[in-house]
């Protein structure tokens, strides 16, 4: 568990971040998102201590890190690892030697190493290329190999700075499957920075929200989404256009209802035609959640009859916009 | 003297001339890369520091290295001599500071800052997020430069050195001026002393190949630690 108590860190007059109030369980995956300078990365960073804090406490696992200097602080951040965006590889040593360096520095003997670089390589998917140098490998392979990198010392915690941001979305699919699949394996906590909303809907169960360098949300990822949170949808930018005449009403989708016939069934049962103005169906890790917004008449006893209908299925729903 | 033929040239003087250049060259760089290695690490932690004291240090140390860097070598070799001297007396028991192992001393105190900042300079080049991802690792800083950054800058580093290499080749010739042997010394003696035109020639070609050798295995070598 990592707990941030009112975490300030100040860059000359920016506050890069305001008074972080956080926790973040163990063995989720957990992602960190917000705009270009909302302070994420320093955020992210000051778990390790690559950036260090003004005021505040943050407590791992209980243990105050600021206390860790020198060889405890060494030993502390071979727990905690991390993933970079441009993949941080060598370019001088062979694939083999990029993820032997943390055990060769941590003074295992040349067997193991060799047994736990094959072991990770093998796990990662970058076996038959051991042998080439970084520059021969593609943005994927290359952040595998970082993957492979980061879990050589047995972390707890995996640090990811927007790790798939180079990537194509095919790739970057890859990638998340592996790092769920790590964590499932390893059971370690993943903390993801992200500005991507295809990630952290594919693999976080919780996200914090920075803005300015302050935290203005914090949630489960589908609540956050099928809610129609108002940080969040700044961050998604996606203008819903929609007509100014009639009514319009948002049905959300969450996980129960996503499948069933609900609209359909609706106008057949209420016998009213309405237009589907706009509609969003997205894939959440395993469930489909989406929401669409219907446009009616502008007829208040349609309006009541739709209602009535929507809260007797139990449906989460809005009336937006137009004449209300 | 007569003047000297081609073929009196290939036979007696080019491997022998050839040889002692390579040996002040060589034994000085050598020395110098040791030497090299270690101040140019240091200058770059100081550099790289973030303590203000730290930053004052390495202003001071990069100013002394500068005003050895553009002393002119053959003024160096002067100013040198009872440096020569008691260095020669100190490893061979003789205190002279001309010939060919006597013209290391000063081709080596020449190639130190030179090659320094050389290193210095790869190390500088290396790129932050590597060094991010060691620290991230757990390394201490001592094996972050030892096993990263030296190690990404050795690409770098050869390219360096090459260049440097040659520079000291026409140092060395410099130091045929004062008695040092080799293929400088040939051509003050037996081409300008001498108004032997071919003898210039023959030691301006032969030159002219060890330096493109010199560079051929360089980037060879280049290649390689890439
Ligand atoms: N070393 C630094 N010196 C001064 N200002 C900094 C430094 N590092 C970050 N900042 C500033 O702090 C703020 C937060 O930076 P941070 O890198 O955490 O943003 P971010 O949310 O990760 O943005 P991005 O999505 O662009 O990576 C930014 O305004 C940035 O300019
Ligand atoms: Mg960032």
């Amino acid at each position: 568990m990592i707990e941030f108590k009112n975490v300030c860190k100040q860059y000359s007059n920016l506050k890069a971040l305001d008074k972080i109030n956080l926790t973040i369980p163990s063995s989720s995956i957990f992602g960190i998102v917000g705009k270009s300078g909302a302070g994420k990365s320093t955020l992210l960073r000051t778990i390790n201590q690559l950036e260090l804090i003004d005021s505040g406490t943050i407590l791992v696992d209980g243990v105050d890190i600021a206390t860790l200097k020198g060889k405890s602080l060494r030993i502390f951040r071979k727990k905690v690892a991390m993933i970079f965006q441009h993949f941080s590889l060598m370019q001088t040593k062979t694939i083999y030697k990029n993820i032997a360096l943390p055990l060769e520095c941590s003074g295992y003997k040349k067997s193991d190493i060799k047994e736990k670089v094959e072991e990770l390589a093998a796990l990662v998917g970058i076996k038959d290329k051991l042998h080439e140098k970084p520059r021969n490998l593609s943005g994927g392979q290359c952040q595998r190999v970082a993957i492979a990198r980061a879990l050589t010392l047995n972390p707890k915690i995996l640090l990811c700075d927007e790790a798939t941001s180079a990537l194509d979305p095919k790739t970057t699919h890859d990638i998340l499957s592996l790092l769920k699949r790590i964590k499932k394996q390893y059971d370690i906590t993943i903390i993801m920075v992200t500005h991507q909303m295809e990630v952290i809907k594919e693999v976080c169960d919780e996200i914090a929200i920075l803005k300015d360098g302050e935290l203005v949300e914090v949630g489960k990822t589908d609540q956050l989404f099928i809610s129609n949170n108002t940080s969040l949808k700044e961050l998604t930018n996606e203008d819903e256009i929609i007509p100014t005449k009639g009514i319009n009403i948002k049905i959300y989708f969450p996980k129960e209802s996503s499948n069933n016939a609900l609209i359909t069934k609706m106008a057949r049962d209420l016998n009213i035609d309405f237009s589907i103005v706009w509609g969003k169906l997205e894939r959440f890790k395993e469930d489909t959640l989406g929401s669409l917004i219907i446009n009616i008449d502008d007829t208040e006893i349609k309006k009541e009859k739709v209602i009535k209908y929507l809260q007797k299925e139990q449906v989460l729903f809005d009336i937006i916009g137009g004449e209300k | 003297m007569p003047k000297i033929t081609l073929q009196k040239y290939l036979e007696e003087y080019l491997a022998k001339i050839t040889l002692e250049t390579l040996y002040m060259v060589g034994v000085s760089a050598v020395i110098a890369t040791i030497f090299a290695i270690i101040f140019g690490s240091i200058l770059y932690s100081l550099k790289k520091s973030h303590h203000r004291a730290n930053q004052i240090i390495y202003k001071f140390l990069d100013v002394i290295v500068n005003i050895f860097r553009s002393l002119p070598f053959l003024i160096l070799i002067f100013w040198l001599i009872p440096f020569t001297r008691t260095i020669m007396n100190t490893f061979t028991g003789v205190a002279k500071f001309t010939g060919n192992t006597a013209a290391i001393v000063p081709l080596t105190i020449a190639a130190i800052p030179f090659f320094t900042k050389i290193i210095e300079n790869a190390l500088v080049e290396v790129d932050d997020d590597v060094i991010e991802a060691a620290t991230s690792l757990g390394l201490s800083k001592i094996q972050i430069i030892m096993k990263v950054v030296l190690k990404e800058a050795l690409p770098a580093i050869v390219l360096g050195i090459t260049l440097g290499l040659i520079t000291l080749v026409g140092y060395s010739a410099m130091a045929g001026a004062v008695g040092a042997g080799g293929i400088g010394n040939f051509a003050i003696i037996y081409g300008q002393q001498n108004y032997d035109l071919n003898a210039i020639i023959y030691s301006v070609v032969t030159a002219i190949i060890l330096v493109e050798a010199i560079q051929i295995i360089g980037n060879l070598i280049y290649k390689l630690v890439k």
